[in-house]
């Protein structure tokens, strides 16, 4: 495995809320003290129902939005919230990101070669000449030809959008991509052609990926590390093969028994969560899941989630039942 | 047994300016009492047209309906003829005996009116209630869904409630006439993994207490696996194959069934590169000469180019739409 090139030290983001003008602004948790590694040449996935706040740990990797404690290290750079600009833009310029929907991130009035060479452009190259010869070359990369550069974006299908996306993050020669639900807004059809060409492209050009996606059975084929998110917590992390043969965290499990899998079903009993998840405004001090959790204990109603312990050689859990199932709780 | 639902040779043809696009061309379907039905497909497959055609949902024009047979039995035994119904007959008919939940929850519901409005409605226009009595209905069925506090939410808007409340309404509003047949129409697409398998599970309970026939539509087989008894699997307009769940998804004869298949891993293998179809959907204007599957089929011969193939039976209740059609394909 190489070495850590991205690595967040309880990085966390609030966002503030106002009721009304007046009075205090109530605090809504989006991402608590995330920590997570994801080394050279991997696929990290990062896995969660829609508001547990994956997408904004990418965005606050990406400075998108302001990181309010904690930092992020990246190729010898840390970021936190006191970083200027002028040092993140520094930052930024080795990550790029595709996004969920292709229908809204590309702007309709370019043509697919100024969208793709838009990157460079933003660096600074502005001989037209160039930027028109860099796009072609990474036009074919994605699997689009030649004759599309001077086409529209409407002219296009889902999946080459998405197609052009990519080229788009890949243009500059960052090493490093969010992807950011690349295949929920494709066809089935067409999601094995996104994915097995973020997996040709990471052989051909050494690059790593963070892979956000709700999907868990993408997760599970393309990712080696992957971490699961409720409400701003990361529950569990480690290597995906661990997590998938023993989830630690009752979440990570009711999550793997909601797959609906299309083979023969192995014969389990399905885990339905009763309920939703709660509003992240104003957490209260305890496992954020312990109202839906089907295992939850008095302990988990009244104590701080504890910290991450280890369950396995590369794979860490939080919970109060791990260690402690047999003593505090009996057997369920 | 009478079928609740017959339909032949359905035609939905939409005028867009000059041209016709063929959305649905020849399409039989069949749904027994109590069975569960399922239509699968990808995007612009046309199954929601056919879906909303069942219903009489299509604004005449500019879409055009012609079918052999499009008939409907109600409960009291009655053949209802659906394409002689008048609008106000079939406004009878849709909530009585007909109903139809749909993908995105939050288009749907009126978002001026109360919760409990909009439900009371139901009782106050089929079954001439008194707006007391209607209420006193409206949250005994908000109680049949699994809505908590549903006195409280029945004086809510639908902006303050979560995707997954809102389809439990859609399916308390749909299910409360027990209507003979249930139309749902990716009822799931819109919600997260973990409401999903909730939702999933509401609408397989309500079918079974009310005694439904269950017409689902989905491009998702692990919905298929979980939610129907037979299966019908569309592309471009046509129905490719049709049999039972285990016959479908175990034993697949058409190429884009397997295929279907094949780019959905299993959970419990990992692999290493996802089987892909080339190409995309063809548009409803540009279908292939010959089978529609042809330009994407790997087992594509001359004959699938020049002539498009009947739909063949093989069994009892299997049909398949492909010159070749057996197993022994795929060893190919």
């Amino acid at each position: 495995m190489g070495e850590i090139i991205l690595k967040t030290n309880n990085l966390t983001v609030d966002f503030k809320v106002k009721k009304n003008i007046f009075g205090k602004p109530d605090r809504l948790s989006a991402v608590q003290n995330a920590n997570i590694e994801i080394r050279k040449g991997e696929i990290y996935g990062l896995v969660g129902e829609s508001g547990c706040g994956k997408t904004t740990l990418a965005n606050a990797i990406l400075s998108f939005v302001p990181i309010t404690s904690g930092s992020f290290e990246f190729f010898g750079h840390t970021i936190d919230s006191k970083t200027k600009p002028s040092e993140w833009k520094e930052v930024r310029k080795h990550m790029q990101t595709v996004f969920q929907d292709p229908y809204s991130s590309l702007n309709t009035r370019f043509t697919v070669w100024q969208l793709i060479s838009e990157p460079l452009y933003i660096a600074g190259e502005r001989d037209e000449r160039v930027l028109r010869e860099r796009a072609a070359a990474f036009v074919e990369k994605v699997g689009l030809s030649l004759q599309d550069l001077d086409r529209y974006v409407f002219e296009f299908s889902g999946g080459q959008r998405q197609r052009i996306a990519i080229a788009r993050a890949l243009i500059t020669g960052s090493e490093f991509i969010i992807c950011d639900e690349p295949t929920s807004a494709l066809d089935v059809s067409v999601h094995s052609q996104i994915c097995n060409l973020l997996l040709d492209l990471r052989e051909e050009m050494g690059l790593t990926y963070l892979f956000i996606s709700h999907n868990l059975s993408l997760i599970k084929h393309i990712t080696e590390h992957m971490s699961v998110m409720y409400l701003g917590e990361i529950m569990e992390s480690g290597a995906t093969e661990d997590i998938f043969q023993n989830p630690a965290c009752p979440y990570t499990e009711a999550l793997m028994s909601a797959i609906l899998d299309i083979r023969p079903k192995s014969g389990k009993e399905r885990i339905i969560l009763s309920g939703e998840a709660r509003s992240p405004i104003n957490p209260p001090d305890i496992c954020r899941f312990a109202g839906r959790c089907p295992k939850a204990c008095q302990i988990c109603k009244e104590q701080p989630l504890p910290s991450p312990t280890f369950v396995g050689n590369d794979h860490m859990a939080r919970c109060h039942r791990i260690g402690n199932e047999d003593k505090k709780y009996g057997k369920q | 047994m009478a079928d609740v639902l017959n339909i032949k040779n359905l035609k939905v043809i939409f005028r867009t300016g000059e041209t016709f696009v063929r959305a649905v061309e020849g399409v039989d379907i069949r749904i027994g009492e109590g069975e569960r039905v399922a239509i699968v497909g990808e995007s612009g497959c046309g199954k929601s047209v056919t879906s909303l055609a069942c219903m009489r949902l299509l604004t005449t024009p500019p879409a055009y309906i012609a079918a052999d047979e499009f008939t409907f039995t109600s409960s009291d035994g009655t053949v209802h003829n659906l394409l002689e119904k008048s609008e106000s007959e079939m406004l009878a008919l849709r909530a009585e005996e007909m109903a139809m939940i749909f993908q995105d929850p939050s288009t749907f519901l009126n978002p001026v009116m109360t919760i409990g409005e909009q439900l009371d409605e139901v009782f106050v226009y089929h079954l001439h209630m008194k707006p007391k009595e209607a209420r006193r209905h409206s949250i005994e069925m908000m109680k049949k869904v699994g809505i908590p506090d549903p006195e409280m939410r029945a004086e809510q808007y639908p902006h303050e409630l979560s995707g997954g409340l809102k389809q439990r309404i859609l399916i308390a509003m749909a299910t409360s006439l027990s209507p003979r047949l249930l139309i749902a129409d990716e009822p799931t697409t819109a919600l997260d993994v973990t409401i999903q398998a909730q939702i999933l599970a509401l609408i397989s309970e309500r079918c079974e207490k009310e005694k439904m026939s269950l017409l689902m539509i989905t491009h998702d087989l692990g919905v298929v696996r979980e939610m129907a008894d037979r299966v019908y699997v569309m592309y471009c307009g046509k129905i490719v194959e049709e049999g039972t769940v285990d016959e479908i998804l175990d034993h697949p004869l058409h190429p884009y069934t397997k295929a279907l298949i094949d780019t959905v891993p299993g959970v419990e293998e990992k692999v290493e590169r996802f089987v892909q179809i080339p190409h995309n959907v063809p548009h409803p204007s540009n279908k292939p000469q010959g089978c529609y599957f042809s330009n994407r089929c790997a087992y594509c011969t001359e004959l699938c180019k020049k002539k498009q193939p009947p739909l063949v039976s093989k069994e009892s209740g299997r049909y398949v739409r492909c010159y070749y059609g057996t197993e022994e394909l795929w060893e190919k």
